[in-house]
């Protein structure tokens, strides 16, 4: 499998091979991370599609990332969805309950992954915007602290603080008077 | 549960989890979004022009489902195009006000008669066939830019005589271009790049195009693409000068760069001799010749050299 040094040295020379195999491999990651922020697949996709354009744009301008494509590319989603939120605020974000994956199929179980997935968009939702991303990325798309610094553009140090300090106002979020933890 | 979501315990880990369950993508919308990166990909590749790319994008961008309101679309278009004549009007009069609406006109519409109309008044005062052959590669591009206008409002009617038309703009530029080839070689093979390179570019937009277009209209498209072929387009020119050098006929590569010169104060060209080339025997250096080759990349290439002298 190339790593990011081949995968960019060919996406300069914008060979048709190399920018599938880099849309192949980055999309799908792409479009869950803007999906749960926009909750619109339709939009989910238009956002990928043109953070791919400015993929592109940068590469043309002779800018664009020089070693960390994936963060580059989350960084550009993550700036996308910001503009798209500055003029259409979010009211919720979207976990459909309908999509939950585990195969238990117990009424109890489903009821209670309702519950989760309630919650937690709830909870999410009053976090700070850093934390939440930083909560997204780590959890959601199993980025390393350097990858979400990259893509936050923040120092590694910033992104623990945001972390602990969403999980814990997340915790007293979710948790808050039914179930007190140690 | 990952390592890391099993490291926050009870129902937060379960929440966290959850996180990772998102709406399954539509194939149809990933496939598309992967034809239109690569597409603009290879537009920049091959720089063709922005704005013809940038339509063809956005109607495949249109083709899937997706709600599109033709109606509405073709008002909404008809009332920008009073809107900007009217403000053309009052700024520089009738005429030129009409001229302009119409630039944006499509078969079928009020003003493309005006639109066609001016494209061949144009044509009728050129007197130049340098400029003749680069009008009929414009009017063939505006022809192509009709057809993805018309294919974005789902219109197909019309298409195959738009691309009646863009074929008919091409092969007139190929004439044009020979008659250049005949008064000025050096000329038309600075011109014939040019001429070749569009139709690189349109070839390819045609190419693209094919395979989306709807059925009716495919013919009509493959037969453009297959008349806008740059290598079925060579332009053939006869030379007649001195030989300056021979090349070598054993290089490596099986190509001999031969220089003639044109004399009458022109300069000194260089012609390819492949290997399927034919040269006469005893043409030698100082002789008077006649080169029979075609252009090809800002090139002559020698089909065949036969001594020219009086008497010959």
């Amino acid at each position: 499998m190339l790593d990011d040094r081949a995968l960019l040295s060919g996406a300069r020379r914008y060979e048709e091979e190399i920018l599938g195999e880099i849309y192949d491999r980055c999309s799908p990651s792409l479009y869950r991370y803007a999906v749960r922020q926009l909750g619109e697949p339709d939009l989910a996709e238009e956002c990928v599609a043109d953070t791919f354009s400015r993929f592109l744009g940068a590469l043309r301008a002779g800018g664009g990332p020089r070693k960390h494509l994936k963060s580059y590319l989350y960084r550009v989603a993550h700036n996308w969805i910001v503009d798209f939120r500055r003029s259409h605020p979010a009211t919720e974000l979207v976990l459909d309950p309908e999509v939950a994956s585990s195969d238990d199929a117990r009424p109890g179980k489903i009821l209670q992954d309702q519950l989760d997935i309630e919650s937690m968009n709830k909870a999410l939702l009053q976090l700070t915007s850093d934390q939440r991303q930083v909560i997204l990325l780590k959890y959601g798309e199993d980025l390393s602290n350097r990858e979400i610094a990259a893509v936050l553009d923040k120092t590694q140090g910033a992104v623990k603080a945001l972390q602990h300090r969403g999980l814990a106002a997340l915790k007293r979020l979710m948790i808050g008077q039914e179930q007190p933890y140690d | 549960m990952t390592k890391r979501t099993r490291e926050v315990d009870g129902r937060l880990g379960a929440g966290l989890e959850r996180l990772r369950e998102v709406p399954a993508r539509d194939p149809k919308l990933v496939e598309k979004g992967r034809r239109l990166f690569l597409l603009e990909a290879k537009a920049i590749r091959g720089n063709l022009p922005a704005p013809l790319v940038h339509r063809v994008k956005k109607w495949i961008d249109g083709i899937l489902p997706r709600e599109i309101v033709f109606v509405n679309r073709r008002f909404a278009s008809l009332t920008a195009l009073v809107i900007v004549a009217t403000v053309v009007t009052l700024l520089f009069g009738t005429a030129v006000a009409t001229a302009y609406a119409s630039r944006r006109a499509l078969p079928g519409g009020a003003l493309y008669l005006v639109k066609t109309g001016l494209e061949r008044a144009q044509l009728t005062l050129s007197s130049d066939a340098s400029r003749e052959t680069r009008l009929h590669l414009t009017f063939a591009e505006n022809r192509l830019d009709e057809l993805v206008n018309m294919l974005e409002r789902g219109w197909t009617e019309g298409a195959s005589s738009l691309m009646e038309q863009f074929e008919g703009h091409i092969g007139a530029a190929i004439e044009k271009l020979g008659a250049v080839a005949a008064r000025n070689p050096i000329e038309a093979r600075a011109l014939s790049a040019e001429v070749m390179e569009a139709l690189g570019q349109y070839s390819q937009i045609l190419g693209e195009l094919y395979s989306i277009v709807p059925d009716a209209v495919q013919p009509a498209v493959a037969k453009a693409l297959d008349a806008s072929q740059p290598s079925r387009n060579l332009p053939e020119v006869d030379l007649l000068g001195t030989v300056v050098s021979i090349g070598d006929p054993d290089s490596q590569d099986g190509l001999a760069i031969w220089e003639i010169d044109l004399g009458h104060g022109s300069r000194v060209v260089s012609v390819i001799v492949t290997e399927q080339g034919f040269i006469a025997d005893g043409v030698e250096v100082g002789d008077q010749v006649k080169v029979e080759a075609f252009i090809l990349d800002d090139a002559f290439v020698a089909v065949e050299i036969h001594p020219a002298g009086p008497g010959r």
